[in-house]
């Protein structure tokens, strides 16, 4: 972490000497948690607004993921850091809760940032307690990835569409069946690491359930919905010999054709069609309990430090999240699902390979609650229902330790 | 020092000679300070605090001591640590003793082997858990695929929460014995070749040779290896963070990966720092144990 620390501030250094200094040029140092494919959609873009506004500068400054929040957390500390950066829905409630995030409801209104044009669910994921402290640049929920192949060889393809059935029982026929005619596993996706728990809270959420009140003071997730979900869940894992398999192995089977389906975040776009031979299609997640709520989360731009933002700078920022978020079909590149409808209804997003296929899951997104513990109720939740998958625990056992234990988090 | 040092010893430190001595250390004793004494007393004084890191702290006495000994996931996280100690330690000095003797043979090629032994050491650990954690894929790690053409059946390596802990431990032997074999190599060096001779002629054994010589002679680098090595175990976190993220649920989470949720995920940083005072204790008096043990033998 030091190491990084120093990095990026040599970083810094070099970018301010590179940068060109016109007198009345506002410079903003924007953060952020992209790397790999991610990272070179993001810097092509930064540099695109750099080019058409030459009024604006703005640094961008790659932080490495899996440390960010640490870093981010230090440089607050230190009341330092940058002047935009991103931050994860899921992480926004720690962060706020501190009041380290600059309320954007005023400059919104004086600015008029276009704010209609965001879907609504994702608008609202970036309140804390009322108050917008944060404007998404995506979404990147749970969906469904299709071998077309493998389906079409067990009868389930008509006119290029996947015939995925509706509901649990049909869904648990319709697995068996490509297991016996294709050979190959039916669905793939992460059960025993960190995200395991994603796809049970997706179905959770479709049947209505919820993970605790809406006050956040209690949980709610020992439930007989939250226990019929994750017993028909688990039960189908084990017969589809799933229940236990990680994150790499899940992607790879998809991605070498030995599994008809594959679910996972929409980030695996990008990889999975840079896989030659694989013919695949991307949909929403498989609506099984009477509504198409999936799991997801979104990367946000927020302004760090509000004491120390001057108006000059927070407009700037928001010329800068209004030409992000406009042209996030760039961005959509990387799989995420842009933010707004000007740019999900335009011709470049809708002529892009596989995306479109899967943006109506933007209006049923199952974000985790907004909550200042929610990082922590996480873990408890990935860890149990990972026990739970796996036949170490009950799906029961599971269920009241995710309870007991959050609640003395809560209380 | 003693007393005929001088009138003025309070002040001895102004003396000439002293204060160039201070002044070549001094770039060292200040980062020493600064990064390793001043952070161990912050962090002492941390741990009676609930502090979050951006709010101001609030003094809870030994409240945040109280709330690890009632929470299960600290108790969890203790017992994988000692069970990672107790299953990599004995391997990876033995296994490194082992391969020292070999290696101080004579033998063709004898200084490639030595590197081999050493190269994995020189590997980053997020590269040496990366590497792992695919040869220990279920379906297309390395492992299985031989095992499978042994007619032996696939293991869930890091799946299993049976085999996990099992599976980071021989990550990390291969990852760190060439470093234990290298002390040992030099001190198996060291042992003067006269005793041998003078302990062959009188009609010794090999076990003998290894067990009234070698040992003996490799004692001070023996208990170097054991007390660093067991501080390191103690301390395992990039294998885990790596190579299963502390699952599968929770099973592989040691103390320092639990002292790193706490803090740096939900801000707990003064809980956080209680439990590495308590990582420290343990570490100091298990130290302190092997220390007296060994400086007894010594005795002898």
């Amino acid at each position: 972490m030091k190491k990084s620390l120093i990095v990026a501030a040599l970083l810094c250094a070099m970018a301010l000497l590179l940068a060109p200094q016109t007198f009345a040029t506002t410079k903003l140092v924007y953060w952020d948690l992209f790397s790999g494919g991610d990272a070179d959609f993001m810097t092509a873009m930064v540099k695109e607004f750099n080019r058409t506004h030459p009024d604006i500068f703005v640094d961008e400054v790659p932080n490495k993921w899996d440390d960010y929040y640490n870093h981010l957390l230090t440089a607050l500390v230190a009341k330092k850091g940058p002047d935009v950066c991103i931050i994860h829905t899921s992480n926004l409630p720690a962060f706020a809760s501190k009041k380290v995030l600059l309320p954007l409801d005023g400059p919104i209104a004086k600015y008029n940032f276009p704010a209609k044009d965001f879907g609504a669910k994702l608008w609202n994921g970036g309140k804390y307690q009322g108050k917008q402290v944060a404007i998404p640049l995506d979404v990147h929920p749970f969906i469904l990835y299709y071998n077309k192949e493998l389906l079409a060889r067990a009868g389930f393809m008509k006119d290029d569409k996947p015939q995925i059935p509706a509901n649990p029982e049909e869904f648990a026929s319709f697995l068996k069946t490509i297991r016996a005619k294709t050979g190959k596993f039916p669905l793939t996706l992460e059960t025993n690491g960190f995200g395991g728990y994603r796809s049970w809270y997706s179905l959770l959420n479709q049947a209505g359930g919820s993970l605790m009140s809406a006050n956040g003071k209690k949980m709610t997730v020992n439930s007989e919905t939250a226990l019929k979900t994750l017993t028909w869940w688990t039960n189908l894992l084990k017969e589809n010999g799933i229940n236990s398999m990680n994150y790499d192995e899940s992607v790879a089977l998809f991605s070498q054709g030995q599994s008809a389906l594959h679910i996972n975040g929409v980030w695996v776009t990008g990889g999975f069609e840079k896989q030659n031979g694989l013919k695949f299609g991307a949909m929403p997640f498989p609506n099984l309990f009477g509504s198409k709520d999936a799991w997801g989360n979104s990367h946000n731009f927020v302004i760090p430090n509000p004491a120390k933002a001057d108006p000059n700078r927070i407009k700037a920022t928001l010329t800068f999240i209004d030409w992000m978020t406009a042209n996030s079909d760039k961005w959509a590149l990387a799989g995420h699902i842009p933010p707004r409808y000007s740019v999900l209804q335009g011709e470049k997003y809708k002529s892009m390979p596989y995306r479109p296929g899967y943006a109506a899951q933007m209006e049923s997104i199952a974000y985790l609650p907004s909550n200042v513990h929610m990082l922590e109720i996480e873990q408890f939740m990935a860890d149990e229902i990972a026990a739970a998958y796996s036949g170490a625990k009950t799906p029961a056992q599971a269920l009241a330790t995710i309870e007991q234990k959050s609640n003395r988090v809560l209380k | 020092m003693n007393g005929a040092y001088g009138r003025s010893r309070r002040f001895a430190w102004l003396e000439k000679d002293n204060v160039i001595g201070y002044v070549f250390l001094a770039p060292f004793l200040i980062f020493l300070f600064l990064f390793m004494i001043l952070p161990i007393f912050q962090g002492l004084y941390m741990s009676f605090f609930d502090w979050n890191a951006l709010t101001p702290p609030a003094f809870v006495g030994l409240g945040n001591f109280q709330t690890m000994f009632g929470e299960v996931d600290f108790w969890s996280s203790l017992w994988h640590t000692v069970y990672f100690v107790i299953i990599s330690t004995l391997p990876l000095v033995g296994l490194g003793l082992a391969i020292a003797l070999g290696l101080n043979r004579s033998f063709r090629g004898k200084t490639i082997a030595r590197g081999l032994f050493f190269f994995p050491y020189l590997l980053t650990v997020s590269v040496v858990a990366t590497i792992w954690r695919w040869v220990l894929q279920e379906h297309f790690g390395l492992l299985n695929y031989y095992l499978g053409k042994l007619g032996a059946a696939s293991l869930k390596w890091l799946g299993d929460p049976n085999l996990a802990m099992i599976s980071i431990a021989l990550a990390t032997l291969w990852w760190t014995v060439g470093f234990n074999v290298v002390v040992f190599l030099a001190a198996l060096q060291e042992i003067p070749e006269q005793l041998y001779e003078a302990a062959r002629i009188d009609g010794a054994t090999p076990w003998q040779l290894f067990r009234h010589i070698t040992l003996p002679q490799l004692q001070t680098s023996l208990t170097f290896v054991f007390i660093t090595q067991i501080i390191a175990s103690f301390q395992v976190f990039g294998q885990v963070n790596v190579m299963t993220g502390g699952g599968p649920f929770g099973s592989t989470r040691t103390l320092v990966q639990y002292i790193y949720e706490q803090g740096f995920k939900y801000l707990k940083m003064g809980y956080a720092s209680a439990v590495a005072y308590l990582l420290f204790a343990i570490m100091f008096v298990c130290t302190a144990l092997q220390w007296k043990l060994f400086s007894n033998d010594n005795d002898e």
